[in-house]
Parts: C-alpha cells; sequence; structure tokens
C-alpha cells in the first residue's frame, strides 16, 4: 500500500519532472520538417543514381548475411540446408576478418615501438629475419616433390609462428607489444586454423590421418583457442567465448566416426539401389560384396536391385558390361535372366567368340562373359579346356615388362576364370608373374597414393580404388611378395577411406569401393604393427598443430600486459 | 552562406505550416544549441532545408511521429547520444522507416509492430553514426547526461542531480516518458515489454528518485 501523502508528491515530482525535460522536448513542427527533408533528400538521390541508406553496399552485405540465417518453420528447405552449408564459410570468413584485425593492432605496435625508441630499425630486423627464413626454398622444394598440400601448409605455417614468437620477443623487448593484442592475434589465427581443419576433416580429411587424429587436430586448436581467450581483451573475449561456443555447437560428431566397419559396409551395400548408368557405383558394390564376404559376412543385395535387373533385361535394356559384370560377381542373375541376356544379340555375339582360337582381349569389365557362358552353354570337357587355354593367353603378356595394355586388369580376369573353369591353382611361374605386377604397380613412395596401386605404374597418375581391389585379389590369391610396402598400403587405404568424409561419397561409387578395400586388407593381413617412428609420421599434422599452439601460448607469454593506471593517490 | 541560412530561418515556418504541420515555431537561436543543430540536419542529408520538400502527406508517417517521437528520442539519449544528436537521428529512423516501408511485413497501423521496428532501426543508425564518427565511442550501456532544466534553479539541479544517481533504466523509463508526456503503450513498443512492466518500471523510478532528492535536500542547521 502507498503512503499516505505520497500522490501530492508524485504530482509535484511529475511538474518538476516535465519542466526539468521541457528544455530537450523535440517541436513538433521542426522535427516533421527534419523527417520530410530527410525523406526528400534520399529520394532524390536514389533518382540521381545514387544509393540511400537503406540500400547502401553494407545494407545489402547486411542483408545477404541475414538471408543465410535459418528461417523458422522453413529449416527442412533447400534454403535451409544451403543456409548451413554456408555457415562454415561464414565462420571461416569471420575469423580471417578477425585475424587481419589483430594483425593491424599489431602492425601499429610495431609502427609505435619503432617510433618510439627511434629505431625503424626494429621492423627491418624482422622482415631480415623472415626474409633470411628458407619458406621460398621449402616452398619450391615442396612443390618439386610432390609433399602433400596439407603438409605443405602445415609446415608453413609452423615455420611462419616461429617468426611470429621471434617477432614478438623483439617488440617486448623493448616494450613495443601488448599482451592482449598478441593474444587476439594468436586466438583469430588457432580459429582459422581450426575452421579449415574442421571442414576439411568433415569433407576430405586430413592428410592422410585417421579419423581420430582428424578429430586430435581439431580439438588441439579448439583447447588452444579457450586457453588463449583470457588474455584477449574483454570485450573481445566474450565476443570470443561466443563465437567459440559457436564453433562446438557445429562441431560435426563425424570427425569421430569410422565409417570402415563391416557392419557399415555391409548397410550400405543393403541400401545400395544404383541405376543402370552408374557403372562406378555397380563396380563398387559388387567389390564391396565380394570383400564381405570374404571376411566371412552373410551379405545381400536389396530385393529392389534384382528387380531392377530382371526388368532391364526382359525390356532388352543395353546394359553396359559393367553392370553385367557386377550382377555377375554380386550373384544376383538368375537362369531367366541369363536366358534374357544371351537372347540379346551383341551379348551372344561376344559369346560365340569364345569358341575362337587364339588372344584373349577383354577388359575387367568383360568379366560377365565367362559366367554368362557357362550358365546357359555349360559345354564339355574339350569345350572347357579350349576356354582355360584362351583364358591362359592372358597370361602371356604379364612375363613381358614392357607388354602395353592394363597388366593387373588381365592378370586378375585370369586368375577370377580359371577358378570358374576349376582350373588347377596357378603354378609357381603364374605366382611370380603376378607378384612382379604387384610390386610393379604398386605406387612408388614421394608419389601420390604412395603405397597404392595403379594401373599405370610408368605414369605418375597416383592410386586408384579399382586398381587397388585387383591388387588385393591378386594378393588373397598368390600371397604377399617380399618387398611390397603393406605398412604404406594399410596407410594409404586408410587415407582413402577418410577422404571421402563422412558424408555423401563414402556410401556409394569410389567411397564405398575404398571402404572395401580396407575392409578387405585388414580381412587378409590383420592390423599392421604400428611402430613408434609410423606413429609420429601419421600423426604429424596433429603434433604440428600442438606446437603451434605451444608457440602461440609462448608468444601470449613474451608479450607485457597491458600497463596498469597510475596507481592509487596517498 | 550566411544569407542562405538566413533565407532558410524566415521561410521554415511557411515550409511547415505548407505541410500541414502547423505553425513550425523557431527555435531560439541564442536561447539553446538546437538551432545549429537544425542547421546539421541539411548538412547531413546532403541537401539545403531551404528546399520545398515535399511531405509525404502520409498520415501514417504522421501518425509513427506523433505516437513515437518522444520516447524514441528518450531512448536514443538513453544509449548514450547527446540530446541534439539523439534528435536527429530519431528524425533519420522515421525517414529510413518511411522509405522502407514497403520491406516492413508487420501491420503497419500497430504501434506494437512498429515500436520495435524504430528502435531496430534507430540502434543501427546510431551504431553507424559512431563507427562514421571513428570517436572513442561511449558505451551504449554507458550513462547519458542528465537533462538540462529549462529553468535552472535550487530545485531543479537537485532533481538533475539526483536524476544522474539513477539507475540506468530508471533513467530510460523516465526520460522516454517525461520528455512528452507519453503514455504506457508507445513505451512498452519500444521497450519490447508489457505496458504493466512500463507502469512498474516508471513508478519504482518515481519512489527511487523521490529518494535520491530527499537525500539531496540539506537536513538543516548544518554542522
Amino acid at each position: 500500500m502507498k503512503p499516505q501523502g505520497e500522490a501530492p508528491d508524485l504530482l509535484q515530482q511529475d511538474r518538476d519532472l516535465q519542466q526539468l525535460f521541457a528544455g530537450r522536448r523535440p517541436d513538433a513542427g521542426r522535427f516533421a520538417v527534419g523527417v520530410t527533408a530527410r525523406i526528400r533528400a534520399r529520394t532524390a538521390a536514389v533518382a540521381e543514381g545514387g544509393t540511400s541508406a537503406a540500400h547502401e553496399p553494407q545494407t545489402r552485405v547486411a542483408r545477404a548475411a541475414a538471408s543465410a540465417l535459418p528461417d523458422g518453420a522453413a529449416w527442412l528447405g533447400a534454403k535451409s540446408l544451403l543456409t548451413w552449408l554456408s555457415w562454415p564459410a561464414l565462420l571461416l570468413a569471420g575469423s580471417l576478418l578477425g585475424g587481419l584485425g589483430a594483425a593491424r593492432e599489431l602492425r601499429r605496435d610495431l609502427r609505435g615501438a619503432a617510433v618510439a625508441m627511434g629505431q625503424p630499425s626494429v621492423r627491418s630486423r624482422v622482415g631480415l629475419f623472415l626474409a633470411t627464413l628458407p619458406l621460398p626454398l621449402l616452398l619450391v622444394v615442396g612443390i618439386w616433390y610432390r609433399v602433400p598440400l596439407a603438409d605443405l601448409l602445415v609446415g608453413l605455417v609452423l615455420m611462419a609462428m616461429v617468426a611470429f614468437v621471434v617477432q614478438v620477443r623483439l617488440l617486448a623487448r623493448h616494450g613495443g607489444t601488448r599482451r592482449d593484442h598478441v593474444a587476439g592475434f594468436a586466438v583469430s589465427l588457432l580459429e582459422t586454423l581450426f575452421q579449415i581443419s574442421m571442414c576439411w576433416t568433415f569433407f576430405g580429411g586430413l592428410a592422410g590421418q585417421e579419423p581420430w587424429e582428424g578429430a586430435g587436430v581439431v580439438w588441439t586448436l579448439l583447447l588452444g583457442v579457450v586457453a588463449l581467450l583470457p588474455f584477449v581483451a574483454a570485450p573481445r573475449r566474450w565476443l570470443g567465448l561466443g563465437y567459440v561456443a559457436l564453433l562446438i555447437a557445429l562441431l560435426p560428431p563425424s570427425t569421430t566416426l569410422r565409417r570402415d566397419s563391416l557392419a557399415a559396409v555391409a548397410a550400405d551395400v543393403a541400401a545400395a539401389r544404383p541405376a543402370a548408368g552408374e557403372l562406378i557405383d555397380w563396380h563398387a558394390l559388387a567389390s564391396a560384396v565380394e570383400a564381405l564376404r570374404a571376411q566371412g559376412t552373410a551379405v545381400d543385395v536389396g530385393a529392389g536391385l534384382r528387380d531392377d535387373l530382371r526388368g532391364w533385361l526382359a525390356d532388352g535394356v543395353d546394359l553396359h558390361p559393367q553392370v553385367l559384370s557386377a550382377a555377375v560377381r554380386i550373384g544376383c542373375l538368375d537362369r531367366s535372366a541369363w536366358q534374357d541376356l544371351v537372347g540379346l544379340r551383341k551379348a551372344a555375339a561376344k559369346l560365340s567368340s569364345w569358341d575362337r582360337q587364339g588372344q584373349l582381349y577383354s577388359p575387367d569389365y568383360g568379366f560377365w562373359e565367362l559366367p554368362a557362358l557357362l550358365a546357359t552353354r555349360p559345354g564339355d570337357a574339350a569345350q572347357r579346356a579350349h576356354w582355360l587355354q584362351r583364358v591362359d593367353t592372358l597370361w602371356p603378356n604379364r612375363l613381358d615388362p614392357a607388354a602395353a595394355g592394363m597388366p593387373l586388369v588381365d592378370a586378375w580376369l585370369a586368375l577370377r576364370w580359371r577358378e570358374l573353369l576349376d582350373a588347377p591353382e596357378p603354378t609357381a611361374e603364374l605366382v611370380a608373374a603376378a607378384h612382379r605386377l604387384l610390386l610393379k604397380h604398386q605406387v612408388a613412395k614421394g608419389q601420390r597414393g604412395a603405397g597404392g596401386f595403379t594401373d599405370f605404374p610408368n605414369e605418375q597418375y597416383g592410386d586408384n580404388a579399382a586398381a587397388a581391389f585387383r591388387a588385393l585379389d591378386l594378393l588373397a590369391r598368390c600371397g604377399a611378395p617380399p618387398g611390397l610396402d603393406l605398412e604404406a598400403l594399410h596407410t594409404t587405404l586408410r587415407r582413402n577411406v577418410q577422404q571421402q568424409g563422412a558424408i555423401g561419397r563414402a556410401a556409394r561409387g569410389d567411397g564405398l569401393l575404398h571402404r572395401a578395400n580396407l575392409v578387405r586388407f585388414e580381412q587378409l593381413f590383420g592390423a599392421t604393427s604400428l611402430t613408434p617412428a609410423r606413429w609420429l609420421l601419421e600423426a604429424r599434422v596433429m603434433l604440428a598443430m600442438l606446437a603451434v599452439v605451444l608457440l602461440c601460448g609462448y608468444a601470449v607469454w613474451l608479450a607485457p600486459p597491458e600497463r596498469q593506471g597510475p596507481g592509487a593517490l596517498p | 552562406m550566411a544569407a542562405g541560412v538566413g533565407e532558410l530561418l524566415r521561410r521554415l515556418p511557411q515550409v511547415g505550416a505548407g505541410l500541414g504541420l502547423g505553425a513550425v515555431r523557431l527555435p531560439e537561436p541564442a536561447a539553446s544549441g538546437d538551432f545549429t543543430d537544425f542547421l546539421r540536419v541539411g548538412a547531413c542529408s546532403g541537401q539545403s532545408p531551404t528546399v520545398h520538400a515535399p511531405s509525404p502527406n502520409d498520415p501514417e508517417l504522421d501518425h509513427w511521429i506523433a505516437t513515437f517521437r518522444g520516447p524514441l528520442v528518450g531512448l536514443i539519449a538513453s544509449w548514450g547520444a547527446t540530446w541534439a544528436r539523439a534528435e536527429e537521428l530519431a528524425m533519420d529512423t522515421f525517414a529510413e522507416a518511411w522509405l522502407g516501408r514497403d520491406r516492413f511485413v508487420g501491420d503497419r497501423s500497430a504501434p506494437n509492430a512498429v515500436g520495435p521496428w524504430l528502435r531496430g532501426i534507430a540502434f543501427h543508425l546510431l551504431a553507424a553514426d559512431r563507427r562514421a564518427q571513428r570517436k572513442a565511442p561511449a558505451r551504449l550501456d554507458a550513462e547519458p547526461v542528465a537533462p538540462t532544466p529549462a529553468e535552472p534553479g535550487e530545485q531543479h539541479e537537485r532533481l538533475r542531480a539526483a536524476f544522474a544517481q539513477l539507475r540506468v533504466e530508471h533513467q530510460e523509463i523516465l526520460r522516454m516518458h517525461y520528455l512528452e508526456s507519453t503514455p504506457a503503450g508507445p513505451l512498452a513498443a519500444l521497450l519490447g515489454i508489457s505496458r504493466k512492466a512500463v507502469e512498474g518500471r516508471l513508478y519504482q523510478a518515481r519512489i527511487a528518485l523521490r529518494e535520491r532528492v530527499a537525500r539531496l535536500v540539506p537536513t538543516g542547521g548544518g554542522r
């Protein structure tokens, strides 16, 4: 309850307050004229080709940025998808801008220090140090020797950080920099690296790292940001904390996912239903099925895939041999389907060619021919012996190192077809030829995909998934030759899996094939031993990022804290 | 230039009358700094205010101005702008709002919809103004200057001193309300709170002000 006598007081106070503000009260007429004048001026400016404040460039930028924000109920739509995809780019841009701002502050410190000391040489000494660093030389050498881009970038960042620490040390010695400025720059740098590594790990894989190593890089940088934030100036600190919270919220959990487990591959195989024209998907699917079966995992493709095939053949669709070969390897063609197939004119012509004499020529996607022949025309012993003889014609080429074509493909076809014809085990001569092939087709160190396999050993195309699959099939049948680098092969197979990222490509095409290859390798050889040297090599990016974080911390520690006020008066 | 200014001042009342705004009262140059502030309007907008600015002649704009002029100026002043600058920015705000009215998706006749919109425009204009001035900006929540009484006297000086001691939100609500004795509705719309909350805050602010004034009153007798 209000006390008695309050009302008159408040009334008096009301009058006093109204009088207090009377001098500041806007004049209604003058105010309206002001508004009108502004409207007219801006309308005229627009009419003359200028821009009104509502259409200034920065407003357009702000609108574009705002349009990227989630828009409520439409969050499931395509716009929302683009929105979420744009977040990493926006965050990265934010980090870069923050870094530029912090670098400007540092530069101002540098100028201030030089002027205050009357020693413009501070800057030149730093510049001299940077110039004497062998950065350009290392860059050229790295590119020349095809050092992976990630390694090159990480190395450059590390060396730049060393230069940065030296610069801060020079400045700090002369009192020319402040701790909050250095911390601001360091935090921006780590945030930028965090963004890049997160995108890289999420969408592509980080320099051949295991998933846990990619996650390790991301978390190392994030912890570095959190550790250095308290040294940034107060307003920016709170801004930075909000930013870090956003980063953590957006940190994809997939950085710790492994998509190469048996169950994951089997699930993707069961769900696969490639179209008639998706040749790589068919090949990958067949290879994944074979890899899983070799592992002892019962696997079957969905009924939809069988229905598709049956329908295509019944309708006389001109299927690519790759699709037929894959269907044969998967085992989803029944007798009626074979009859439909050989009823096709081109297929019948191809099969009748097996009765001829001489050298057999067939690409790997011609694998379907012999199974189709055996399914529709089993043949007597003489015919089978003739077909085996023709299959063996694929081998002599392998004994000639200068042979043209794709020897790995031919050797793989010969081995697989020999099994279909119930031929005896490969002779020692064939096994030796297969070993020579494997050694010749393994990608050498220093090249892209070192340790993997290639169909073209004389070219530097790097490794490819299909060649690795065929090589693993040969390894399964002929064993590993001495001198084959299994550790490098394992590393490359793991890297190829991780490079598919956690979304999209991993479930089909080359992504699925890479995963099948890794499953197959681990089934054949188990996990290879991880020596300390190998561990250091594989964790090099994470260790380098840890060093960057530590150097940032050292630079912040070197810089003197902001000077305090004059102190309390007596 | 000086002749131009004189001409401007002579014609302003006619301009206002022509716009249907009633007789425009010219500020007294000697009595207030607002006069020079007014001249800056033309400089700021890139055109002389002597122009016979065609009124948008829009009852909607007139309604917005009549409803929100006082509290908006008070609000901008509470964000740290000087009174003169707050008035200019409020004019800019209404102009921007009117020019961009087609982009506004809410009900333009509803104060509860228009209030937050005007507040947003005003906030961005103030921030842009500070960036443009490239001064060491005062924080937005910094305590602004207390109003200057029209008729300085001991009681008013005491009131002004007591006002400066109030909490920021109490100062804000008093500025917004007492500048033009605006009712609670527009204040609630601008602040994004309920009318009851505005009334409660006003009540608390008056109580706090009275207590501080009482503390400033000499107890008599002295020491």
